[in-house]
């Protein structure tokens, strides 16, 4: 690594971790409905909310009822997504008269911005209206954002209550983790994005003309904007020869900030954090980068306030911060060593005060190589999915980065609130396994772990690699699945898996080579993103719920201690081990077997 | 071709349903 990125990483994790007290304690605190100075200022519109949806706050809910509100709360806000694509034309705040979404991609799209994931199939800025973009896809930012949020903090509520049916209610969570977290830190933000130049208007985009004509080519699409398929497959391409170019405006200050700090990473362009209306400087990357774990990381001291011993959430905090930087390196220093195809041709790579060096292809210049390659791995750790560089074009074991991080089940600090429940779930197993090494009883926090928290944890594990590895299996065996594919052999095997993967995961991100906007990805990908939010969801909730029934247990000389360095390293080699035996094979098929092709191994 | 998707998402919805009843009755078993 150079100097500048070691650097780059030593500050962005300090002013990450500095924010982890105030902020988890000012989460729990919230959370559990202790008043502070937003709570007084916000009472009045938070109990208005709940007149006028007929919510009793004082009422508690056991883990099947909040499961059932939360479903139910998603799937209303689906077809309203659905809906607002499907009537945009008629709508107001559409100076493009941008036409109707199609419905595959309306439904590809609803899913994906309810579920957090935010998959994009579309282009934003030519597909999208105004409207669209902020009461259909910004709303769900906050809300899919705080509904990861209320799922985390029900897990919590089971393990730190004993012999009670009541996990919380979920729409007082759901408010509260809207009114006081999400929209004050993104109006926050929103503020200092748009200060470094990120726009925010409601203007119709503007058409310049260049100094020089560009020449490209590009693929043809049809009359409702989807791309034309030859016979092969491929797409038909067309050669453009321009003078005049559209600079996209619109309210993207706004959406950027949920954007980050909601793990949603929805771009409101297509080249979504790579482009500099959405991110235009150094300081605006960082705090883009700052958003994605400011949240996930904060979870883990809430937890441990929660339950009484700060030292549980300070391990998973470790935990996590140790993966979080051996993965940044790898991806880092992979990227730092450039193409070696490129140096073959007397390319130079190297880093000099002039230039990042390196494997510049897909990347800023205005962000290098360490700028990027530490985007990449908060990107995917987090469920965010946002990007400011092409993770196609990254080195093939660079590239492969991103796409562990997923399949670890995002827990490098993962999503708002599903990476400290994930962690949990791996925390569980980690205890059973612990457990049965020394044949005792395993237990976490005082709780019992029996065969029904083992049944669900297992759930909610596997659900995801089923999903991504069946997903994929499907996508290369089908036509109208290799067809997306912009690369053959690995590179494009690697396209396909890190799309389901991706929508797996409820991350978002993609590797650019992949076609998505057909019929078959975006109803495949839609039902993938779909299983992979809430079936795992259902899990972590019947934890809950089974634990707070449950009697706390006194702790024993015989109790393992879950807030120690061997707990980490338990932990963290259990999130390995699952992550890595279940995905090997595919991994070997394609950034391994790439990487061999390459370096002529 | 609206009614199809919207009957996708109301199916979704409907199956997870089903999953946390059947997630429920599970633990009352045990």
């Amino acid at each position: 690594m150079t100097p500048q990125a070691l650097a780059l990483l030593v500050v962005y994790l300090a002013s990450v971790l500095a924010c982890v007290k105030p902020l988890g304690r000012y989460v729990d605190d919230t959370m559990q409905g202790r008043r502070h100075l937003l709570t007084r200022l916000g009472a009045p519109a938070e109990n208005w909310i709940y007149r006028l949806c007929g919510v009793d706050p004082a009422a508690q809910m056991g883990w099947k009822q909040y499961a059932i509100a939360l479903l139910l709360f998603n799937a209303c806000g689906a077809l309203l997504v659905y809906a607002l694509q499907r009537a945009q034309f008629w709508l107001p705040l559409n100076p493009q008269k941008f036409a109707n979404v199609p419905p595959d991609s309306a439904f590809n799209t609803a899913i994906s911005f309810v579920t957090n994931t935010n998959w994009q199939g579309y282009s934003g800025e030519t597909t999208m209206s105004y409207l669209t973009q902020m009461a259909g896809l910004a709303v769900q930012n906050f809300l899919s954002a705080a509904t990861g949020l209320v799922v985390a903090i029900a897990l919590i509520r089971g393990l730190a209550r004993h012999e009670t049916d009541a996990i919380g209610n979920f729409w007082v969570d759901i408010t509260r983790a809207t009114l006081y977290l999400l929209l004050p830190l993104a109006l926050l933000f929103a503020l200092v994005l748009a200060s470094q130049g990120v726009v925010q208007n409601f203007s119709a985009d503007k058409s310049v003309t260049t100094i020089e004509a560009v020449t490209y080519q590009q693929p043809t699409t049809d009359a409702s904007g989807r791309m034309l398929t030859g016979p092969t497959g491929g797409p038909v391409m067309q050669k453009v020869s321009m003078r005049r170019q559209t600079l996209p405006m619109g309210p993207m200050a706004s959406q950027e900030a949920i954007k980050e700090l909601g793990t949603n990473g929805g771009g409101f362009l297509n080249a979504n954090s790579a482009h500099p209306f959405e991110n235009p400087t150094t300081l605006s990357n960082f705090a883009e980068m700052f958003l994605m774990l400011l949240i996930p990381a904060a979870l883990t001291y809430a937890f441990g306030h929660a339950v009484g011993d700060t030292r549980q959430g300070w391990a998973l905090l470790a935990a996590m911060t140790i993966l979080f930087v051996g993965l940044v390196v790898v991806a880092t220093v992979n990227e730092q060593r450039g193409n070696p195809r490129l140096a073959a041709l007397g390319v130079d790579q190297s880093a000099t005060p002039e230039q990042s060096g390196g494997n510049m292809e897909g990347k800023e210049t205005r962000f290098g190589i360490a700028a990027s390659a530490l985007f990449a791995t908060a990107t995917t750790g987090t469920s965010c999915g946002a990007v400011n560089s092409q993770h196609d074009s990254f080195t093939p074991l660079g590239g492969a980065v991103p796409l562990f991080n997923m399949m670890l089940g995002e827990v490098v600090f993962g999503g708002v609130g599903t990476g400290l429940y994930s962690m949990l779930i791996f925390a569980i197993i980690g205890v059973f396994i612990a457990g049965l090494m020394i044949g005792r009883t395993p237990e976490y926090l005082g709780k019992k772990i029996e065969a029904f928290e083992m049944k669900m944890s297992a759930i909610a594990i596997l659900v995801m690699p089923i999903i991504v590895l069946v997903g994929t299996a499907i996508a290369v065996s089908l036509a109208a699945g290799r067809a997306g594919a912009a690369n053959p052999g690995a590179h494009g095997f690697s396209e396909i898996l890190y799309a389901f993967t991706s929508a797996g995961n409820n991350n978002g991100s993609a590797f650019a080579g992949i076609s998505a906007d057909t019929p078959f990805y975006n109803v495949a990908l839609g039902l993938v993103m779909w299983l992979g939010r809430y079936w795992p969801i259902v899990a972590v909730l019947a934890i809950a719920g089974s634990l707070a029934a449950k009697k706390r247990i006194p702790v024993t000389a015989g109790t393992l201690p879950t807030h120690g360095p061997i707990f980490v390293v338990l932990l963290i080699g259990t999130v390995l081990l699952v992550g890595a035996l279940t995905f090997v094979p595919a991994i070997a098929l394609g950034p391994i077997a790439e990487h061999l092709t390459l370096w002529g191994v | 071709m609206d009614a199809i998707y919207i009957l996708i998402i109301v199916g979704l919805y409907a199956v997870t349903h089903w999953v946390v009843h059947a997630v429920d009755r599970l633990g009352n078993i045990e």
